[in-house]
């Protein structure tokens, strides 16, 4: 009930501050044009197939060229990049702004636990994060319309982004916890989310077991796999076990905040 | 009611405090004395529930802020230093918020969010954005949160600070209004305030208590300035002289 009251009146501060619709519309902006660049060249793409079947008589060749594949796997590769640098300035006055205004005081004599506090925010940033993969709905509506792509690994795709989101938002309320300052929050956040990518980085250019490990550290390993349709447990319990991790460690340093 | 036992606060090899009991029984108004640098807003954190101490321990209506803390969070109203307002809230949600983080049953929180904007002129400003308000509003506001929840003690750290002469007197009538049924712990530097709200007025220096008042027992030939600045200087010279300054406050 208490998480509920908390989450409330996040949402309130988030959506009256012109912060969050500048990074919503940036956010809209990039991948709407993203959008908007891949359907060109899968335009381009599609005209080229269709010229190379006529000219061998194979009409079997225009299967390779899904909507999948080549349109929708781009936007959502494109919008977990996106993602990672942008949530850590979704995330970045959750905490900081406590510290700020000294209502640190006001929540910790207040009948609310600690971990009520930071799981209202986490859930209000979660939130948060649902109202901007819900602007790309409308890429999705046009592309449903006017072509007919398989539903099932558009589904897992929008997991797959959503846990990855949720993991990042994660990583921004930790880094927003330590700080008063906003811009060290995003800082710490991307330095974070840029370590976790950096991951994949080795993953490419080791050997054998280390490189096999590498791999199933490596987040992008485990958004492809969404992205491409499988749902792997480990997957799942890949982003959880961040989400968690992180949760965790705000926890922590909200208490260590009151000198307990 | 208060009744801090033995407090004791230590960052690393600093003493905040050492030793400090006291008590406030129900009804009572006390006043809360001390040069700054003493301790008085690390007490009140602690007898909040925002700090632990160190050793010793503080009940809140019989309750322990070391083992029952969110009892004692239910029982308290607070106003630190700093006010603690969201700047991006209007008045009126703020309020709103305050009730329902307080657990205050939904039938009385109309009446008591009410009853808060009248007590503390805050009528006209009901809509107002918190960030748009002057100090001595963004005071008044403060004031409010702490008492909105009627809660039987509370514990206020400069009440009057920042507002002017006329809002200080319906501040005053305010803390007066609560004598009977709560329990009022006040913090201030105006010694006047002490003289004209509080049964008692005790004094901390450098962590420790070291002076209990009366304020009834305060005679024409002392005031509480004298006794505070003896108190107070008995312990930096370790003597019992007062300095011959001149004692008008402005």
């Amino acid at each position: 009930m208490s998480i509920w009251i908390i989450i409330k009146r996040e949402l309130k501060s988030l959506f009256v501050s012109p912060v969050a619709y500048v990074v919503l519309g940036l956010f809209a902006l990039g991948t709407g044009y993203y959008f908007s660049f891949s359907m060109q060249r899968f335009d381009m793409l599609l005209r080229n197939a269709q010229l190379q079947a006529r000219m061998m008589q194979n009409p079997q060749m225009l299967n390779y060229v899904n909507l999948n594949s080549f349109l929708i796997n781009n936007v959502t590769s494109f919008t977990f990049m996106l993602l990672l640098f942008s949530v850590p300035f979704f995330s970045m006055r959750l905490f900081t702004e406590e510290r700020v205004n000294s209502t640190y005081e006001l929540l910790l004599t207040s009948p609310i636990s600690i971990s009520q506090i930071v799981l209202g925010k986490f859930f209000a940033a979660v939130i948060f994060l649902l109202v901007a993969l819900s602007t790309n709905a409308v890429f999705l509506a046009v592309m449903f319309s006017f072509g007919n792509p398989e539903i099932g690994p558009v589904f897992s795709s929008y997991l797959g982004l959503f846990l990855a989101g949720v993991t990042f938002m994660s990583i921004g309320l930790f880094a927003s916890s330590i700080t008063k300052h906003q811009i060290i929050a995003v800082i710490v956040a991307l330095a974070i989310n840029l370590s976790l990518l950096m991951v994949s980085w080795g993953a490419e250019n080791a050997y054998g077991n280390l490189s096999s490990f590498l791999n199933k550290a490596a987040i992008t390993t485990h958004f492809q796999n969404f992205n491409q349709g499988v749902i792997y447990v480990s997957g799942v319990v890949y982003f959880l076990s961040l989400i968690i991790l992180f949760v965790t460690a705000t926890q922590i340093s909200v208490k260590s905040l009151a000198r307990n | 009611m208060i009744e801090a036992k033995s407090l004791e606060k230590k960052y690393g090899l600093f003493t905040a405090l050492s030793n400090v009991s006291f008590s406030v029984n129900k009804g009572e108004i006390v006043g809360f004395l001390g040069p700054n640098g003493a301790g008085k807003t690390t007490t009140m954190r602690i007898l909040t529930g925002y700090y632990l101490p160190t050793s010793g321990d503080a009940l809140i209506d019989g309750f322990s802020v070391v083992t029952n803390p969110m009892e004692v969070k239910k029982r308290i109203g607070y106003l630190p230093e700093t006010p603690p307002l969201y700047p991006e809230m209007t008045v009126l949600s703020y309020l709103k918020f305050i009730l329902e983080i307080k657990k205050i049953k939904k039938n009385l929180r109309k009446d008591y969010l009410e009853w808060a904007l009248e007590k503390c002129g805050l009528k006209d400003r009901r809509r107002s954005v918190i960030s748009t308000l002057s100090k001595g509003f963004r005071q008044r506001v403060g004031l409010a949160q702490a008492v909105i929840h009627r809660p039987s003690v509370i514990i206020l750290d400069e009440p009057t600070v920042g507002l002017d002469p006329l809002q200080i007197i319906e501040i005053r009538e305010l803390i007066q209004d609560f004598r009977k049924d709560h329990t009022v712990l006040l913090s201030t530097h105006i010694l006047s305030e002490v003289t004209a709200t509080c049964e008692r007025a005790v004094i901390i220096h450098s962590g420790k208590i070291v002076h209990e008042q009366a304020i009834k027992d305060l005679s024409e030939k002392k005031s509480l300035e004298e006794i505070f600045l003896e108190v107070i200087s008995r312990d930096n010279f370790g003597s019992n002289q007062v300095q011959n300054k001149d004692l008008s406050v402005a």
